[in-house]
């Protein structure tokens, strides 16, 4: 006690003017040094410990507050914005990245704005828009963007770009390039198995390196199974005109093709109704497009989409970003395991019409271009 | 084979030949009557306009609000012909205001043109989001079915080209020679093409030139509401943003390419049709001549028709030319 007294009495001293002036009135009102500091000492620690428990239940009862870092720890939401030059209501591209967005603004309290039917020279300005208004993560949804991304991100080092089927990065710039024909390869096995004809046809809207890749794996799909058929494709040279998309549709039919596979958003559904009039199969892609056409779409190749951006959210957050070109192959189903983000979509109410001889096969094709026993290489030149 | 065309001998290296089945060629015949058909309604209607003295450059507009208001019509009432009514009454409401601007405050008619086709083409856009929001699928609609004409649709060839379609390709084929009479052979008709020759004339002699170039402005309006509303309600059985693309603007031409006469007319829209339906079927023959040239095809034929055909112009006198009651 006596050393406490004495050691109040310097510092009070020494410190008199710093001292909190409650504690000093009430010196002076009761002259008694050892119970002003025994008591204030007990409060201070008091109230310490009941902060600093109070803390440690918090943090033990919320780990991920604690251990997540930068972004949570200023509880600030990730700003995410969703770019693209198609359409959300085109029931399959533009579509599916609207549908994965919104799954993951729930999952990660994400504060999202979402930009459709952008023009492509508009692309540029859309980009540094979304980067202007703070955005963490600048998704966009379209192979177009590549290179307009890169010209922008320069300008925004803190904003990171993923290019969904794009070909380019750098630093902040990430590409998902999902190896696509590996699920129209199926495609293209389901068809070759099926068709009576012989006859296969595809609609493109442009030929855009991404989309001759796709026709590329499904004739290689079909060919592998069914040697003797011919596959003819169409290019309509747009994205967004059914009617345009329908005419292809029906012209290929009347040639006798009796399966149909489409790359051209809206455009597609104009191919998918021609396939429901004339009574022929179409096949969906990035999708599950059956829902279009319940009786007509017998099967889609689906990109996981969902999948690529929340790696490309998780990669952000973790801070470990690299601007890389991503390449995910075929998955066994929705969030399979492994990298792969496309696999395929089920029969739906047409899985009676599929022999399961045809299905059996599919599955074995599925895992041997998983485990590379069949190769289905990336082309972007249009082959007979 | 019995019903082949040998197309050439030996298609290059692969030596196949290029066979083109009897199916491919009717397929490609009716398909460009169908894509014939929004230009011919729009191609029409235009003519009206043009015949009157009011260059409408705002057909494109028109026909995608067209394209829109029939589809909610449709949607709304499941009923078609309330479709087209709504189609043909939401263009003529734009058409008003193109006759308003340039008939009685006499703006610039290609500014006022250009300005209402931006304004059709973001309201159709914009009362499709506010009638149905983001969508991922797009709502349709069940449109016509063929209609078999009994008989003509049994001749071979032209009764699969010309008689197995949509009751809408014979009312616009009905309409070529309905306008012709209305421009023609009737009163108003006369008065139409007066006030577009010589507006100052038919104003001396009692026709009231404003009365006369709405009524003609909006009936035109109607006519690409229905052209509009044949895509989204027919050919497609959903509306699209920008479900038209350009068709507006072909229609435009081809007025001039069918020098104002509905005749002249039918044969240019069939002319782009036929040739959009021919090179889509020739891709769909797997041959070899590169897509893009053939995309090229329906927009380079009309060109080098126009060029090669074109003698002297035979405008309205008065088309684009506003005109002031008193002036001089």
């Amino acid at each position: 006690m006596l050393l406490t007294k004495e050691l109040f009495f310097v510092i009070y001293h020494k410190y008199e003017n710093q001292f909190p002036q409650t504690i000093i009135r009430w010196h002076k009102r009761n002259k008694i040094m050892t119970r002003v500091d025994t008591k204030v000492i007990s409060r201070i620690l008091f109230a310490l410990t009941v902060s600093v428990s109070l803390v440690a239940g918090i943090s033990l009862a919320n780990p991920a507050q604690v251990l997540m870092p930068s972004y949570a720890q200023e509880n600030k939401p990730l700003k995410v914005a969703l770019v693209t030059d198609a359409l959300f209501s085109d029931g399959g591209w533009g579509a599916s990245a609207y549908n994965a967005s919104q799954v993951l603004k729930e999952k990660y309290g994400l504060q999202l704005t979402t930009q459709e039917n952008i023009a492509i020279p508009d692309i540029e300005p859309t980009l540094r828009d979304a980067a202007d208004a703070g955005a963490d993560i600048i998704f966009a949804h379209g192979f177009e963007w590549g290179d307009p991304a890169l010209k922008v991100a320069k300008d925004y080092p803190n904003t990171k770009f993923v290019v969904f089927t794009g070909l380019t990065n750098s630093t902040n710039v990430a590409s998902i390039f999902p190896m696509q024909q590996e699920g129209s390869f199926l495609l293209g096995a389901l068809a070759g198995l099926m068709t009576k004809s012989n006859s296969l046809g595809c609609v493109g809207g442009k030929a855009y390196p991404n989309i001759i890749n796709i026709f590329e794996g499904f004739k290689q799909g079909a060919k592998l199974v069914n040697p003797n058929v011919k596959i003819t494709c169409v290019f309509i040279d747009d994205f967004q005109n059914p009617a345009k998309g329908k005419e292809a549709g029906l012209s290929l039919i009347s040639t006798g093709a009796d399966f149909l596979i489409h790359v051209a958003d809206l455009s597609g559904q104009g191919v998918i109704q021609a396939a429901h009039e004339k009574g022929v199969y179409a096949l969906g892609v990035v999708a599950d497009q059956n829902k279009l056409a319940p009786d007509t779409v017998l099967s889609s190749f689906v990109l996981d989409i969902e999948k690529g951006f929340d790696e490309s959210i998780k990669m952000v957050q973790n801070g470990n970003f690299s601007g890389q070109v991503y390449k995910p192959g075929l998955e066994t189903v929705k969030g399979g395991p492994g990298p792969g983000i496309v696999y395929l979509a089920s029969f739906h109410s047409l899985d009676s019409k599929v022999p399961a001889d045809v299905k059996a096969k599919l599955v074995q094709l599925t895992q041997d271009v998983i485990d590379k026993k069949i190769l289905v290489p990336e082309r972007h030149e249009a082959t007979p | 084979m019995a019903n082949c065309f040998y197309v050439g001998t030996r298609n290059g290296v692969k030596g196949e030949i290029l066979v083109i089945e009897e199916a491919l060629i009717v397929g490609v015949f009716a398909s460009g009557v169908r894509m014939s058909i929004p230009i011919l309604f729009a191609a029409l209607g235009e003519n009206i306009a043009e015949r009157s003295g009011v260059l409408n450059l705002g057909v494109e507009g028109m026909m995608l609000l067209g394209a829109f208001s029939g589809f909610m019509g449709t949607y709304l009432t499941g009923n078609i012909v309330v479709g087209l009514l709504m189609a043909m009454g939401g263009a003529a409401a734009l058409a008003a205001l193109m006759a308003f601007l340039s008939v009685s405050i006499r703006t610039n008619q290609l500014a006022a043109g250009l300005a209402v086709w931006l304004l059709g083409v973001g309201l159709a856009a914009l009362l499709y989001r506010l009638s149905f929001g983001v969508v991922t699928i797009a709502p349709s609609i069940h449109s016509f079915n063929p209609v078999e004409i009994p008989f003509l649709s049994q001749i071979p060839f032209a009764g699969p080209v010309l008689f197995n379609h949509d009751p809408m390709i014979y009312l616009a084929l009905l309409m070529i020679p309905v306008t012709h009479i209305f421009l023609f052979k009737t009163n108003l008709g006369l008065k139409i093409r007066t006030v577009g020759e010589n507006p100052k004339q038919a104003d001396t002699l009692g026709v009231n030139v404003y009365r006369i170039r709405y009524l003609a402005i909006i009936i035109g309006g109607a006519f690409a509401g229905l052209g509009g509303a044949y895509l989204s309600l027919v050919i497609t059985g959903s509306f699209s943003e920008n479900i038209t693309g350009g068709q507006g603007w072909i229609a435009l031409a081809v007025v001039i390419f069918g020098r104002w006469k509905p005749l002249g007319i039918l044969i240019g829209a069939l002319i782009f049709g036929m040739v959009n339906a021919f090179q889509l079927g020739l891709q769909s023959t797997g041959t070899t001549i590169p897509f893009q040239f053939l995309l090229m095809l329906p927009y380079l034929l009309p060109i080098a028709i126009l060029a090669v055909t074109y003698k002297r112009s035979i405008a309205p006198a008065a088309l684009a030319v506003p005109y002031t009651r008193g002036e001089r």
